[in-house]
C-alpha cells in the first residue's frame, strides 16, 4: 500500500487544510492575501492595522463561517452516506434513501411558502425530514412486522420520497412566482452562503452528536455490511446497531437540509472516493469519509462562488462534479466496487 | 460439547422439525442429511439462536445456550454460512478478522493483536497469499475456506457449517472435507454440518442426523443410521450403498449410488 494510503488520516487532513486555506482567498469581496493576513493578525491581537470595516465583515462574518459550515456539512453528509451504504448493503444508497432529504425539503418549502422566519424554516425542515423517515419506518414495520428488512425499508423510502416530492411540487405550484417561488427553488438547490457563526455553532453541536455514534459503531457497521445473520452470530446486536445508525444518519441529513438546503451527491460519491483510498473496512472508511467529505464540499463551494460572476447553487455543482466522478470510479472498478 | 434435546423448530409457531435430539462431543463431526425443504436450515438457525425455539433446549457443555447479543456463548459457537458475495470489496484479511467481533467491545475496533491472529490463522490454513485480495474476487472454493478461517479466528468450541461443500467442484470438496475432519480432531471442535451429499457423511462423519420427508428423524453413528432403507426412505428415491475393499490399508470404501 502506498505511503499516503497507509497514512490516510494525515494525507486527508493535509488536503482539508489546503482546501480550507484556498477557500479563505476566494469570494465575492475581493481581498489580497496581504489584506487577509493583516485581518487575521489583527484578530489574533498581534498586528495593529486599521482595516476597513467592510473587509473585516466580509472575511470574519461571511467568509469564514461559510467555509467552516461547508466542511461540517460535507463531512456529516459523507459519513451518513457511508453508514447508509453499509446498513443497507447497497453501494447506491445515499443519505436521502429513507426520504429524509425530500421530507426536509418539503418542510422548508412549506415554511418559505408561509413566509416564516429563517429559524422557523429550519425547524420546519428538520421536522419534515424526521417525519418522512418515521413514516418510512412506520410503513415498513406495518408491512413486515418488527424486524423490517433493509429491502422493505428502501422500497418504502422510495414511496415516501415520491409523496413528499409531490408535496414540494405542490408548494412550488401555489407559491408566488415573484417572491416565495425563487426562495423555494434556491433552497432546493442548496447553498452555504447564508451561514452565520450562530448557525455554525448549532451545526457543529448537532453534527457532533449524530456523527459520534456512527464513529463509535464503525467496526459493527463493517460486520453488518456482510449480512444481518452473520453479524448476529458474531455477537452484534443487529436491531439496536441498525436503529442507532439509521437515526443518526437521518439526523445528519435533516440537519444539513435545514441549514443549507438540499445538497445531493456528496453522500453518494464521497464514500466511494474514500473506499477507493482506504478500502471497505469502516474503521478506516468512516474517518476517511469525514475528512474527504469536508474537503469535497468546500472545494465545490469554492467553485460555486468563483466560477461565474453570479454565485451558482450548490446542488447543481455537486451533481455536475459528482456524477462524472462517480462514473469515473465505476469505470475504474469495472462495475464492482473493488480496488 | 453441544447437545440438543427434544428441539422443536419452525416459523410463526408452526413446527417444521420436531423431536430432534443429538449431541456432538469435542473432536466429533455430525453431518445433517435430508431432502430439500425438510428443515435443515431451520434447525440450524434455531440452534444458532437466529430463530426462537418452539420447544426443547440447546445445551452448551450442559448449560442452556444463551444466544443474546453480547453473550459469552457466542464466542464459543462459530457459524460458517454459505459463502455469498458482499456488496463491498473487503479484503480477505478484513473478512477473517471479523471472527474476533464477539471479543471486541461494542465501540471498539480490532486491535493489532486481533489482526495478527487473523493473519496467523490464514497462514495455518495455507491461505496467506489471499490476505490482501478483495474477498469479492476470490473463487467460490477460496471464499468457503476464508469463512472457515474467520470461524477459527473466533476460537470456538463448536463449528456450525451450512452446506460448506455446496457449489464446490470434486477436488475442492475433498480439500474442504479433509480440512473439516482435521480441524475437528486437532482442535477438539464439535462440528455440525449440513450436506446434500450422503457421501460426505460416509467420508467425515462420526455421527449422522437424518431428517426424512415424512418428518422422521434418526440420529446415531454413521454405520447405524445410514443404510439402503433409511436413505431410500429419507429421500423418497431408491438409493444403494456400495462397498469396495480398495482403500489405503485395505479399508472399505463406501459410497451412495442413486438408482433411476
Amino acid at each position: 500500500m502506498a505511503f499516503w494510503k497507509r497514512h490516510y488520516v494525515l494525507t486527508l487532513s493535509l488536503l482539508l487544510v489546503a482546501v480550507f486555506l484556498v477557500s479563505l482567498f476566494v469570494g465575492r469581496y475581493g481581498m489580497s492575501p496581504a489584506e487577509i493576513g493583516s485581518l487575521v493578525l489583527e484578530k489574533l491581537g498581534v498586528g495593529d492595522f486599521a482595516n476597513a470595516n467592510a473587509a473585516h465583515t466580509a472575511f470574519f462574518v461571511i467568509r469564514v463561517p461559510r467555509n467552516v459550515g461547508a466542511v461540517l456539512v460535507g463531512a456529516g453528509l459523507a459519513c451518513a452516506g457511508a453508514v447508509f451504504q453499509g446498513v443497507f448493503k447497497n453501494p447506491m444508497s445515499s443519505p436521502d434513501i429513507l426520504g429524509a432529504a425530500t421530507g426536509a425539503g418539503f418542510g422548508a418549502a412549506c415554511g418559505i411558502l408561509l413566509s416564516l422566519s429563517a429559524v422557523a424554516v429550519q425547524l420546519f425542515s428538520f421536522a419534515g425530514g424526521l417525519a418522512a423517515v418515521l413514516l418510512t419506518c412506520g410503513i415498513a414495520r406495518s408491512i413486515e412486522g418488527k424486524g423490517a428488512t433493509p429491502v422493505t425499508l428502501v422500497l418504502t423510502g422510495i414511496v415516501v420520497s415520491g409523496i413528499f416530492q409531490a408535496g414540494i411540487s405542490l408548494t412550488k405550484y401555489v407559491a408566488d412566482p415573484n417572491s416565495t417561488l425563487p426562495s423555494i427553488t434556491l433552497w432546493l438547490m442548496g447553498t452555504f452562503s447564508s451561514l452565520t457563526w450562530a448557525d455554525v455553532g448549532q451545526l457543529a453541536t448537532l453534527l457532533t452528536v449524530s456523527v459520534l455514534p456512527m464513529f463509535l459503531f464503525r467496526w459493527r457497521l463493517s460486520v453488518l455490511a456482510m449480512g444481518d445473520e452473520e453479524a448476529k452470530t458474531l455477537g452484534v446486536n443487529v436491531p439496536l446497531v441498525r436503529m442507532v445508525l439509521i437515526v443518526c444518519a437521518t439526523l445528519v441529513t435533516s440537519t444539513a437540509v435545514a441549514y443549507c438546503g438540499v445538497i445531493g451527491w456528496i453522500g453518494l460519491v464521497v464514500p466511494h472516493m474514500a473506499r477507493s483510498i482506504v478500502g471497505a473496512d469502516c474503521t478506516r472508511l468512516i474517518p476517511a469519509s469525514l475528512l474527504l467529505g469536508g474537503s469535497f464540499s468546500l472545494a465545490v463551494d469554492i467553485v460555486a462562488r468563483s466560477l461565474l460572476p453570479i454565485e451558482l447553487p450548490l446542488g447543481i455543482l455537486t451533481a455536475l462534479i459528482g456524477a462524472p466522478f462517480f462514473l469515473f470510479l465505476l469505470k475504474r472498478s469495472r462495475g464492482g466496487w473493488s480496488r | 460439547m453441544i447437545a440438543v434435546r427434544d428441539l422443536r423448530c419452525g416459523y410463526d409457531g408452526r413446527a417444521v422439525v420436531e423431536n430432534v435430539s443429538f449431541e456432538v462431543e469435542r473432536g466429533q463431526v455430525l453431518v445433517l442429511l435430508g431432502p430439500n425443504g425438510v428443515g435443515k436450515t431451520t434447525l440450524f438457525k434455531t440452534v444458532l439462536g437466529l430463530l426462537p425455539r418452539l420447544g426443547g433446549e440447546v445445551l452448551l457443555d450442559g448449560a442452556p445456550l444463551d444466544a443474546k447479543p453480547g453473550s459469552d456463548d457466542l464466542k464459543r459457537i462459530a457459524y460458517v454460512p454459505q459463502a455469498h458475495v458482499p456488496a463491498f470489496a473487503f479484503t480477505v484479511a478484513e473478512v477473517v478478522v471479523m471472527g474476533r467481533t464477539p471479543r471486541i467491545k461494542a465501540f471498539a475496533a480490532p486491535s493489532e493483536r486481533d489482526r495478527a491472529f487473523a493473519r496467523k490463522t490464514l497462514v495455518e490454513l495455507g491461505l496467506e497469499h489471499l490476505a490482501e485480495r478483495p474477498y469479492t474476487e476470490v473463487s467460490g472454493g477460496e471464499r468457503q475456506m476464508i469463512l472457515i478461517a474467520r470461524a477459527l479466528v473466533q476460537e470456538p468450541d463448536v463449528l456450525i457449517m451450512d452446506e460448506p461443500a455446496a457449489s464446490l467442484d470434486f477436488g475442492n470438496q475433498a480439500i474442504l472435507l479433509r480440512m473439516v475432519r482435521d480441524l475437528s480432531r486437532s482442535r477438539g471442535l464439535s462440528v455440525l454440518m449440513t450436506s446434500h451429499n450422503p457421501d460426505h457423511a460416509l467420508l467425515v462423519a462420526d455421527k449422522v442426523l437424518l431428517l426424512s420427508k415424512g418428518g422422521g428423524c434418526r440420529c446415531g453413528r454413521v454405520e447405524d443410521v445410514l443404510d439402503d432403507e433409511s436413505l431410500t426412505d429419507a429421500y423418497g428415491t431408491p438409493i444403494d450403498i456400495i462397498e469396495k475393499a480398495a482403500g489405503p490399508n485395505g479399508a472399505a470404501l463406501r459410497s451412495c449410488v442413486l438408482r433411476l
